[in-house]
């Protein structure tokens, strides 16, 4: 059976620098091939002020795991690693929710119970599997700031559109009474899916992700 | 005592076909995709899934009682069940490691305890103000057959995902997401009512 490309495989692949390693994150990112990360869109991003602050989080957050990645394969910790890599990135985000709530009260906490996801999301946890490559220290934040990038031009519009047609918000205003259960999840995978439709009809010429047969 | 029991199989039950989280509330669900592709021992991390939520629900319910830090944001809430989380997976995996014959139990270790629902269903349980014990560990215990059931449905619609009728640019993922939302609509019209955000 032919499977495409997993999150596994991706990753598996050695960066030669930097710059590559951005554009492939970006390109060829998890979230692009086997959806990772698009529960945040879908559940959080209900409006664009949520999907900023997502954003923002992720921007921060997968760069400083692509870091902290590169750094921990060599320090080794056994099994414990997942479990220790998951407390920091937790960590990371009490720290970065905490500021976002300080700036703006309560931004954070609109997130819902999508803040704490963001620490154990998928886009997050495949980078301390054990397949993952060996990355330089500036490998692993290009990548993570590439599979940044890659999610807020997807989450983004998305949260817009959502903000519009189920809240009925427009620049920052209730504007008018929209439909509540576009902002439910169903319909943020459906646009989702569009979303990453178009990005690929767009950024690849609608190449498919095939992968030759795996075990 | 019979009562009691047949209410946790209801709410058991709820968590799987009716309050559906990976794919009504979308929380696991980068998880279930993959590994709806890679479906390794699917019903064993089901059944841990249900142990780590169990484990985590049950080791900050009594912050309800005893710690204000419970009433505080969200941000406070998820660092503490991460925690919580992590505790119980260091523990499992320091008892995995001393039981050789349970290795490639010990490998899908990480995405169960780690897993989505393990850290969401405690903070739905307190935005949605469930805080009967019973109710408690039902949901707890459905979460892992939930997950389950998710994967199952998801890998059906892989099957299909490339199908060449679809067009090019969205066959593979984007199918799936699409199908995937069709999926919740269904859930969604069985379970409306539990929240995913706080008031």
């Amino acid at each position: 059976m032919k499977n495409y490309r997993s999150v596994d495989m991706i990753f598996r692949q050695k960066e030669n620098d930097p710059g590559e390693a951005f554009l492939n994150a970006f390109f060829r990112n998890p979230m692009l091939v086997t959806a990772a990360g698009a529960n945040l869109i879908a559940g959080g991003c209900i409006t664009l002020s949520n999907g900023i602050i997502m954003t923002l989080l992720l921007l921060i957050l997968l760069p400083a795991v692509g870091l902290a990645a590169s750094a921990g394969k060599s320090a080794g910790a056994g099994r414990a690693r997942p479990g220790l890599y998951a407390l920091a990135s937790a960590g990371v985000m009490l720290a970065l929710a905490l500021v976002c709530n300080a700036v703006s009260r309560g931004s954070a906490d609109a997130l819902g119970v999508f803040l704490p996801l963001t620490a154990l999301d998928t886009l997050v946890f495949v980078r301390l599997v054990r397949s993952a490559p060996e990355m330089t220290a500036a490998e692993g934040l290009a990548a993570g700031a590439g599979t940044a990038c890659a999610f807020a031009v997807l989450a983004l519009p998305i949260a817009f559109i959502r903000g519009l047609l189920g809240g009925g918000i427009l620049l920052g205003r209730y504007a008018f009474e929209g439909i509540n259960a576009l902002q439910s999840p169903f319909f943020g995978f459906i646009l989702c899916g569009a979303a990453i439709g178009i990005f690929k009809k767009l950024a690849m010429g609608g190449e498919p992700y095939r992968e030759e047969d795996e075990d | 005592m019979l009562g009691s029991v047949g209410s946790f199989i209801v709410y058991a039950l709820t968590a799987v076909f009716i309050q559906n989280l990976p794919l009504a509330g979308a929380v696991p669900f980068g998880m279930i995709n993959t590994y709806a592709r890679k479906p390794k021992r699917l019903v064993a991390v089901s059944v841990m899934i249900s142990v780590f939520s169990l484990l985590t629900a049950l080791t900050v319910l009594p912050l309800d009682y005893i710690a204000p830090l419970w009433s505080s944001p969200v941000a406070i809430r998820a660092f503490l069940l991460c925690a919580a989380a992590v505790l119980w997976y260091l523990a499992a995996s320091a008892l995995f490691s001393r039981l050789h014959e349970v290795d490639e139990l010990a490998e899908q270790l990480p995405v169960a305890a780690l897993n989505g629902t393990v850290l969401a269903m405690p903070l739905i349980m307190d935005i949605n103000a469930i805080s009967d014990p019973l109710r408690v560990c039902g949901l707890a215990a459905g979460s892992g057959p939930g997950f389950a059931l998710a994967v199952w449905l998801l890998m059906c619609g892989l099957r299909r995902a490339d199908n060449p009728d679809i067009p090019e640019a969205l066959r593979g993922t984007p199918v799936m997401l699409i199908y995937t939302g069709l999926l919740a609509l269904g859930f969604e019209a069985f379970g409306h009512g539990i929240s995913l955000f706080p008031a």
